[in-house]
């Protein structure tokens, strides 16, 4: 038990580091620079963060879980289209949405230039709408966001018990209320739990924010850094951030105390789909179609003209290079990041003590510390790590951890672990503790315990670790770009330095390949989460 | 019951075995990667194969210098390696990497982050007589640690419909109230406008410095947004009359495929500031040699080669930048604007050293 519980510490530890090295400059005095930030702009970084935050979860929020809750329960025009559309822009970065909506009331964008041409209104256009704000910043981040609560609430909507439902009928809900009244309430951690991705993605986000002008904490972090040259006042910000996240984090656990939400029913049947008529399936139609219109196609049509101007001056041999380095990297991570994650996972479960569990808990912060923040704290540690390395061999150290993939894959580690923590969370509370007594009760040996039940019960959850992870690695772009080693880019470096070159037409083909790369395991995903339910 | 099922199945031995096994599987994929694919660097592997190369971070584009690089190694048979990314995020990298660093030459934009890169003790004095020859001492580090190889300048861009020539003059002009209302401005995170107002502190003062940015900002059309081509079309379309702007990214304008931007780049002028007197601001992209590099002569031959004849006429054109030496002809496009201009000749380390109060400035008059 005891040596068990020491390895998990140590290896918590040295994931952790980190963290906790961002941690401890709260304890640092202030500078100078400090003072200035307090006396001009920390407001500004606390109220836009808040604004942004506050709307962000809202929209996604209310757009997640009704078009989840319309393409289950009802029957219209275009459902079983929509259902997948409505995924579609887990796939697209945050930041390449920025890009391209930016781009695309410029005048070599598509809505300028048809403004342009057929009404010769290009710079009415252009000066009506303005994405480079704030309230582009919550558009972008909204549109790009919203899947991971519409897909959370999906799956918890159609796993919901038909029964429920019949209840709720036959005391004379109507099928609004019964929304309301039992699905609601009953996809609570699904919503709750796809929240917590889009607030933790929202404040760890700089691409976006930084290109639309915005200053939020993750921006005042790069100016203290960068421009202050000060490190102290820049993880300070960045302590903040991360303490605002813990305490949320903490709430949220506590808010649901001891709440439980299991179906009693096992019988698990395809809810009886009520086909909507008239205005209603028109409304229904048209909610759906808009956000798929305004996540997806504007964008995606966007790219694939600007893909014709410049499709010539792209495609060569350092582009398929671009490919595999894109593929290869995020799936090694992905497989790493999910058997580090699965291994601590299986051991909060067993140990249950509250060192563990807090541990993993601040684990899960990576999410929220933007990419650069990480970098830092891997990159102080490796320095040591490589220092001594260095003078054990003589000044003839066989390789250097920094700027190695070694380094890389162990930020993306820590930045992702949390998305695969939480989905083996949601993944093994179904399976009972009980369940597992009941078969040692019945001589069932610990191996076929676990090949017997563990295996296919964790199957599904395991997949879709790999692949959220995956996704997310293939989107990364600054932990990337600053820690990759040598000759090695990627589709997101590749985007990355065209759009700040303001080349924003040539991103095309590399955006669009690293779309098609995330969404081919998505579609995966869905396939064998979706249809595998009423199985 | 006491004991949890699990825990018993994951002992210490399985553990162990699992993560040896993880990381056996991680080792194999980063030996295939690069010991047999050989397309990633590392120190021991390059002294093995006993080959020549020269590890580069830059700041500079990594398709803009491609061309050049590929010239390079056919040349002189050293392979070059480089990662890019932005300039002080690199800068960071090397500070924290210290003295095992495998970069040689740090490639990166704006003379501020050469100084800091200098002061840090990120780069060694080189004094090489062939580049001391090539570039004029104010574009150069006088202890020898870094040397400019091309000029960027900012400018006033106007539309000529609004305005007449007659009304522009200097920097400090704009800072008039008959431009209220009528100026657009990128935003002051942005290393351009620093190192603009960086010189403006050097040249006046910081009290007078402060004035400017504050009376710029009652003269701003609309806040701060996007980059530079963003207060290019601004000017065009009329949401404001002009702006500051750097000359190259008129030149991607007229070289564009795009149709508006072609156009567009036919209705807005260039002026030189303050051309009776100092002279426009202008900054550097330059390169230094890092200080604990281990390949100390190949990189001095990149820089070299970076500031020779053909390169700067390929260095310059590829992003319509003024070359270095005065005796590399520029492209047409970059003629178009007028050419030669008076260079403010301001001591470029002063944009670094003044680029800390530049941003607070900025900060105190709210220039977002």
């Amino acid at each position: 038990m005891t040596k068990t519980k020491y390895t998990a510490i140590f290896f918590l530890t040295l994931i952790m580091f980190p963290i906790l090295t961002v941690f401890s400059y709260l304890f640092l005095p202030s500078t100078e620079i400090w003072t200035h930030l307090v006396d001009n702009l920390l407001l500004t970084y606390l109220l836009n963060t808040i604004f942004i935050v506050f709307w962000v979860s809202l929209f996604t929020g209310l757009i997640g879980v009704t078009c989840a809750w319309l393409v289950t329960i009802y029957d219209f025009p275009g459902k079983d289209i929509f259902k997948w559309l409505l995924v579609l822009p887990i796939a697209i970065p945050a930041y390449v949405s920025a890009f391209i909506y930016a781009g695309s009331i410029e005048p070599s964008g598509i809505f300028f230039t048809t403004m342009e041409h057929f009404f010769g209104m290009g710079a009415g256009i252009y000066n009506f709408i303005d994405m480079r704000n704030i309230y582009g910043v919550v558009f972008i981040l909204t549109a790009c966001l919203y899947p991971y609560v519409y897909l959370l609430c999906y799956s918890s909507f159609s796993q919901q018990s038909y029964c429920v439902f019949e209840v709720g009928r036959s005391m004379g809900l109507t099928n609004t209320s019964c929304f309301l009244k039992i699905g609601l309430p009953l996809a609570r951690p699904a919503i709750i739990a796809g929240l917590t991705f889009v607030i933790m993605e929202t404040l760890a986000e700089y691409g976006t924010v930084d290109y639309y002008g915005v200053s939020t904490f993750t921006t005042g972090i790069f100016r203290a850094w960068f421009s202050f040259g000060d490190e102290n006042s820049a993880l300070h910000l960045a302590a903040i951030l991360l303490t605002f996240v813990f305490v949320v984090l903490v709430l949220e656990k506590y808010s649901r105390g001891n709440s439980q939400y299991v179906h009693t029913s096992q019988m698990i049947r395809k809810p009886k789909q009520y086909t909507l008529l008239g205005l209603k399936s028109v409304f229904a139609f048209s909610w759906c179609f808009l956000i798929i219109l305004l996540s997806s196609i504007i964008p995606i049509t966007q790219l694939l003209v600007w893909l014709i101007e410049t499709y010539s001056y792209v495609f060569d041999d350092s582009y398929l290079q671009l490919i595999w380095n894109t593929t290869w990297i995020a799936a090694l991570s992905a497989f790493l990041i999910v058997s580090v994650s699965l291994y601590f996972s299986y051991l909060d479960r067993s140990l249950k003590d509250i060192i563990t569990s807090f541990s993993i808990k601040v684990l899960s912060l990576g999410y929220s510390i933007p990419g650069v923040v990480i970098a830092i704290g891997i990159m102080v540690p490796i320095a040591f790590l490589d220092d001594l390395h260095s003078t054990l061999t003589n000044g003839n150290p066989f390789f250097y951890i920094s700027g190695s993939f070694i380094a890389l894959i162990l930020g993306y580690l820590i930045r992702f672990s949390t998305i695969s923590l939480k989905t083996n969370e949601s993944g093994l509370s179904k399976i009972k503790t009980n369940i597992d007594y009941t078969a040692r009760a019945f001589g069932m040996s610990k191996f076929s315990i676990i090949k017997k039940i563990h295996v296919p019960m964790m199957k599904i959850t395991i997949i879709t670790s790999l692949i959220l992870v995956f996704v997310d690695v293939v989107k990364e772009l600054p932990a990337t770009l600053i820690m990759r080693p040598f000759n090695f880019n990627t589709l997101a470096v590749n985007i990355y330095e065209l759009a700040s070159a303001e080349q924003l037409s040539y991103i095309a083909p590399s955006a669009l390949t690293l779309i098609i790369i995330s969404l081919i395991p998505v579609i995966i995903l869905i396939r064998n989460t979706v249809s595998n339910v009423y199985k | 019951m006491r004991t949890v099922l699990i825990h018993e199945l994951i002992s210490m031995k399985k553990i162990i075995t699992g993560f040896l096994a993880v990381f056996l599987l991680f080792g194999m994929s980063v030996v295939q990667e690069v010991f047999i694919e050989g397309n990633v660097y590392t120190y021991a592997a390059e002294k093995e194969r006993g080959e020549q190369v020269v590890n580069v971070y830059s700041a500079r584009k990594e398709y803009l210098i491609r061309p050049l690089i590929k010239v390079f190694e056919k040349k002189y048979n050293i392979n070059v390696n480089i990662v890019s990314g932005k300039a002080k995020a690199l800068q960071k990298r090397l500070e924290l990497e210290g003295k095992n660093t495998m970069a040689d030459v740090l490639l990166t934009v704006d003379a501020g982050n050469l100084y800091r890169a200098k002061t840090k003790k990120l780069t060694k004095s080189i004094n090489s007589k062939k580049l001391n020859g090539l570039i004029p001492n104010n574009l150069r580090d006088i202890d020898g640690h870094w040397y400019g190889l091309s000029i960027r300048s900012r400018v006033i861009m106007y539309n000529p419909k609004t305005v007449s020539i007659r009304d522009l003059s200097t920097y400090e002009n704009l800072a008039d109230s008959k431009w209220k209302g009528k100026i657009c401005m990128r935003s002051s995170s942005n290393i351009y406008n620093q190192s603009l107002l960086a010189s403006l502190i050097t040249h006046l003062g910081e009290k007078k410095a402060k004035r400017w940015a504050q009376s710029i900002v009652k003269n701003f059309s609309r806040s701060p947004k996007g980059n530079d081509r963003t207060q290019m079309t601004s000017v065009v379309l009329g949401e404001c009359d002009l702006t500051l702007a750097n000359t190259y990214y008129l030149g991607k304008w007229m070289t564009s495929k795009n149709a508006n931007e072609k156009k567009y780049s036919r209705e807005i002028r260039v002026f030189f500031p303050n051309q009776n007197d100092r002279g426009a601001h202008v900054n550097i992209s330059g390169a230094a040699i890092t200080k604990y590099s281990k390949n100390t002569m190949n990189g001095i031959k990149f820089i070299e080669f970076l500031a020779s004849n053909e390169a700067q006429e390929l260095y310059a054109k590829s992003n319509h930048e003024y070359p270095i030496r005065e005796d590399v002809q520029v492209s047409s496009i970059v003629k178009s604007w007028g050419y030669p201009f008076k260079i403010d000749k301001i001591d470029l380390d002063k944009l670094g050293i003044n680029n800390a109060i530049a941003t607070k400035i900025f900060d105190q008059v709210n220039w977002q």
